[in-house]
């Protein structure tokens, strides 16, 4: 870990429009992550997290405020500025795993890196296989595996780029128990191994205790 | 509670997919109604035009008038007597032999007459012949006559007024060598004319009025009263010996409205799943507060149809109303009253397709699991394959057999689409998968998009087949489309012969032909022809040598109880092809026999045959048989002989030739150049058929245009049903760092993979349904054309909007957190 922030958010807000008027959803949101520190975002349901989560990725654009990462403001890029900007440093696992139906395991864990035109993708690819403990399944498409491996095959795409920066929404809000701490000891460990930056959102407060650091968003705020 | 009704039947209109559904079924039940009604109106139309063709539903003729036991069976069935016979009409010391016709008050039964009140004048028709003392000439009578109407002309010893000149009569037939110049008289007024006694040959013929069931009864009644001499003709015999052409229009018609109710179930069937996803939430909800399946479905299935009901109706009035300005604009009275039976099962067409396509898929909503509410990801249940299959089979099949009557007419052309329906997404399925596999090292965007063609096969397929069919079949229609008009066309070209000339002799030939190049008239050919009667086939008389059997269509008997027109020629007409045997050499005594007339004879090459004529008799051996276009518009013969082999016989010369309309007026000078000759003004029946050929050529737009639209309906369904998993996947890339170049790329190249795959698939179809296709419509003569690359038309213009239209810069990206 280092003291180098990855990841900068400032006077973040977000507001929609509703038919009773305008809704504030997010408010003042300030926050600052440091190269491999891992941050947990708690909350009830409703509070924002998951707003804050597409904010932060730049997936969404905020009503007013700034993030940045890596030093890059996202405010000040376009679509496909944005989505290069994310494609170097950022990587992600979601609650639904968001795994390509019509391409393989191997073939998922390829595509950031096919897209970022890294060469060797497959070897690659294979390789964070292994590591997630699928390296016997790479042919298989995602309807062919339980939603366990599903994840586990999401974790390896997330690793495959090297990111500088995982954004993690629920990641084992759709597995059992035995599923859910076995994806979240590998997504630690693979946190700690790469010196990556994590961001989890998340209900759970045990999932949110392996984190360096834990704060709770009540009502758009984010407290200390 | 109306509101409430009326909220019912609009809500599904919201939804994209029961719009393109409610689209699909007013396509498909306006192609149906179009071609069923326009079906029956042509049926209908060439039924009576056959009457009025013969004259009455049924002809009895004869050289004896009816006996008094006929006419009691043909009672009080409307019926008109007319009398033929030839007789020279007299102007001072000018002599015409003419044929005359004699009618009575109620000719004609059928039809009417056209007639001008002077020679060139304007046309009027008129549905009686002229009153006692009165006569109508032909104007060619007129012209070798040198008279006029108003003047007087002489019948036997009969005075009678001239009040008209004759055009055409309903029953004139095309009997060309018939026609010395026509006249027509009353009937009443043959007796005073002196010229029947016995010996006189005379055609004595009832023509009847009977429709319906009550034509066979009184043919069965009267057949066995049938004096020497006497024969019946009826309708039905007449258009079994020329309704080709309309048959091949009526199964072109239903072949092309065949693919355009596949298209639109397959868009039904497209959309029909994505309905089943959207309505599967509120079948989960229903399900898990207790709704009984056969609630559940009522209400599903019955919303569904209620709100579809508007759109299948309105494809109907659409259709009848297209109907209604066609028969007011072909006018007169032969208009077709489709029954409640028809307007009945055309109602219920496009339910049948919706039956058969879309309620497989929407049935199996009543099995969804009530645990689904449970889940975010609602799938509606995949239906069962076999109902699937069973559903897509049997609604092509009802509706085949609403189109063609009976599933027995149609039951080659079902096969075919049963294996089209069919087979093809099956034969679609192995070059998918290959396709697939050799993806797997393609660059990231080709692989992408292979592999959302090839992961989804229950999308793909369905697409690519509808498309596939759609490419093709536009592709096959344009061209037999092009092949029929061009086959109509070439039997008449800009200046098809527009007058027919007989009774030309040798000695004439020089002056007639200059007198053509005079006038800037094209002429083809010049045919000798000899009359002369077939009398023996190898040696013995032809009545023995025929029998009833061989000669189903009493073709054989038609043609040996009259005299036969035989003609020389060194070349083979246009018009005539080389079907058994060979052409003719240039050695007398070979001859060649027009294929059909052969067969009813039972001739075969090598057979020697003898002809009568008045100024002898000669011999010719059968050297092969022709196939004759008889609807060409050219002189044709049952028998052609080599030249020199009717040397020495009586014989004069025939011959067409074009004559623009602004020189007929010189036509007088050509009859009396040549007061012998016959002239045939055929412009009237050239009118007819060129009216035909473009109203041919505007049906063939209108089916384009419908196959078109059901094609386009199919992609736009396609699209639909693949529209949410598209938009997940863009999210998806986009979050992974992809650029809008690469989406776009990833759109881009699965449409061109769809699209030119269906377009070379359609090459491959199109060849496959030239031989079959060929066979059944053209005798088997349909050659590759160019139009084989037309879908490329259809394919380049899509995939270049695709490639140029704007793409919207939605951030759909959130939605894949929380």
């Amino acid at each position: 870990m280092t003291n180098t922030p990855v990841l900068v958010a400032r006077q973040l807000s977000k507001t929609v429009s509703a038919p009773e008027g305008e809704l504030t959803l997010l408010q003042d949101i300030a926050l600052s992550v440091n190269a491999g520190d891992s941050l947990a975002i708690t909350g009830p349901s409703g509070s924002g997290k998951s707003t804050l989560l597409g904010l932060l990725a730049g997936l969404d654009i905020p009503s007013s405020g700034e993030v940045r990462v890596a030093g890059e403001a996202f405010s000040s890029l376009g679509e496909d500025a944005r989505a290069a900007l994310r494609g170097r440093h950022c990587s992600f696992v979601f609650q639904a795993f968001h795994l390509v139906g019509d391409l393989s395991a191997v073939e998922n864990v390829m595509l950031p890196l096919e897209i970022a035109g890294t060469g060797g993708a497959r070897e690659r690819a294979r390789h964070w296989l292994e590591r997630v403990g699928l390296g016997n399944r790479e042919r298989h498409f995602p309807a062919q595996l339980s939603g366990g491996e599903q994840q586990r095959v999401a974790l390896a795409r997330a690793f495959a780029m090297q990111p500088a920066l995982l954004f993690a929404d629920e990641p084992t809000g759709s597995l059992d128990r035995a599923n859910g701490d076995h994806v979240a000891r590998l997504l630690f460990d693979l946190n700690r191994d790469h010196g990556t930056a994590l961001v989890l959102v998340t209900h759970d407060p045990a999932l949110a205790a392996h984190c360096a650091h834990q704060r709770e968003l009540v009502e758009g705020r984010l407290g200390d | 509670m109306i509101d409430g009704a009326l909220q019912g039947l609009l809500r599904p209109w919201r939804s994209s997919a029961f719009r393109i559904q409610a689209l699909a079924l007013l396509v498909a039940a306006l192609a149906i109604a179009a071609v069923v009604l326009l079906r029956g109106e042509l049926e209908h139309r060439f039924s009576t035009r056959t009457a009025e063709a013969l004259g009455g539903d049924l002809v009895l003729e004869g050289s004896d008038p009816a006996s008094a036991a006929q006419r009691a069976l043909i009672g009080d069935a409307p019926h008109s007597r007319t009398q033929r016979f030839t007789t020279v009409l007299v102007n001072g010391d000018t002599f015409v032999l003419s044929s005359v016709k004699a009618v009575d008050e109620q000719y004609p039964l059928y039809g009417r007459l056209t007639v001008a009140p002077s020679r060139f004048g304007e046309p009027t028709v008129v549905d009686h012949g002229p009153r006692p003392g009165h006569v109508w000439l032909a104007g060619t009578a007129l012209d070798r006559l040198r008279q006029q109407v108003g003047d007087t002309v002489t019948v036997g010893s009969r005075a009678l007024r001239v009040s008209r000149v004759l055009i055409q009569e309903p029953d004139q037939g095309a009997g060309f060598y018939s026609m010395n110049p026509r006249v027509l008289m009353a009937l009443a007024d043959v007796p005073s004319t002196g010229i029947l006694g016995p010996g006189t040959r005379v055609h004595d013929e009832i023509r009847v009025r009977a429709p319906g069931d009550a034509l066979a009864t009184l043919q069965q009644a009267l057949e066995p009263t049938l004096a020497a001499g006497q024969e019946i003709d009826t309708r039905e015999q007449a258009g079994l010996r020329s309704m080709g052409p309309l048959r091949q229009l009526t199964l072109w018609g239903q072949l092309a409205v065949m693919m355009v109710v596949l298209l639109c179930g397959g868009a039904v069937y497209l959309a029909a799943g994505v309905r089943s996803t959207e309505q599967a939430r509120r079948c989960a909800v229903m399900k898990t507060f207790g709704a009984s399946r056969r609630r559940i479905l009522s209400r599903v299935l019955g919303r569904e149809l209620t709100a579809l009901l508007p759109s299948m109706l309105l494809g109907l009035a659409l259709a009848a109303l297209a109907f209604s300005a066609l028969q007011n604009w072909l006018g007169d009275q032969l208009q077709w009253r489709p029954t409640v039976v028809t307007w009945l099962l055309l109602a219920l067409a496009p339910l049948v397709i919706w039956g058969g396509f879309a309620l497989p898929r929407l049935w199996r909503l009543a099995d969804l699991p009530a645990r689904q509410i449970l889940s975010d990801q609602l799938d509606a249940p995949a239906a069962r394959a076999g109902l699937n299959l069973l559903g897509a089979l049997m609604a092509p099949v009802l509706v085949a057999m609403m189109l063609s009557g009976s599933l027995l007419a149609l039951g080659q052309l079902l096969l075919l689409m049963v294996a089209v329906a069919v087979g093809l997404p099956l034969l679609l399925w192995g070059p998918l998968r290959l396709a697939d596999r050799a993806g797997a090292r393609l660059p990231l965007a080709t692989r992408l998009s292979l592999r959302r063609l090839a992961r989804r096969p229950l999308t793909t397929l369905p697409t690519l087949a509808a498309m596939v069919l759609a490419l093709a079949v536009m592709s096959l229609a344009t061209q037999v489309g092009q092949q029929l008009l061009g086959q109509w066309r070439a039997t008449l070209p800009e200046k098809a012969p527009n007058y027919f000339v007989l009774n030309l002799f040798d000695q004439d030939l020089p002056g007639f032909k200059q007198w053509l190049r005079d006038h800037d008239a094209d002429a083809p050919a010049v045919y000798p022809v000899v009359r002369a009667r077939l009398t023996e086939i190898n040696g013995e008389p032809v009545r023995e040598a025929v029998t009833k059997e061989r000669d189903e269509d009493d073709r054989g008997r038609r043609a040996l109880n009259r005299d036969l027109s035989l003609t020389e020629s060194a070349r083979l007409p246009d018009s005539n092809t080389v079907t058994g045997g060979r052409w003719l050499q240039a050695t007398p005594g070979q001859v060649s026999v027009e294929s059909e007339l052969a067969e009813s004879l039972g001739l075969k090459p090598g057979d020697r045959l003898t002809f009568t004529a008045q100024s002898g008799q000669t011999e010719a051996t059968v050297v092969g048989l022709r196939e004759v276009d008889w609807e060409s518009f050219e002189p044709n013969f049952y028998f052609m002989f080599s030249p020199g082999s009717l040397e020495g016989m009586n014989r004069y010369w025939l011959t067409s030739f074009y004559l623009p309309a602004e020189r007929s007026v010189d036509l007088p000078d050509l009859i009396r150049q040549f007061p012998q000759i016959t002239l045939l003004d055929v412009n009237a029946l050239l009118d007819q058929a060129q009216a035909l050929i473009d109203r041919a050529s505007r049906a063939a737009t209108a089916l384009a245009v419908l196959l078109l639209c059901a094609s386009v309906l199919v992609m736009t369904a396609a699209w639909l049903a693949g529209r949410g998993q598209r938009r997940r996947d863009e999210a998806l890339l986009r979050v992974l760092g992809a650029r809008t170049s690469l989406l776009r790329r990833v759109a881009l190249i699965e449409q061109a993979l769809l699209l030119g795959g269906a377009a070379v698939f359609a090459h491959l179809l199109h060849l496959a349904a030239l031989w079959p296709l060929g066979a059944k419509l053209f005798d088997g003569d349909m050659p590759l054309s160019p139009v084989i690359l037309l879908p490329w038309l259809v394919v380049i213009p899509l995939l270049l909007a695709q490639a140029i239209a704007p793409r919207g810069e939605a951030r759909p990206l959130a939605r894949l957190v929380g």
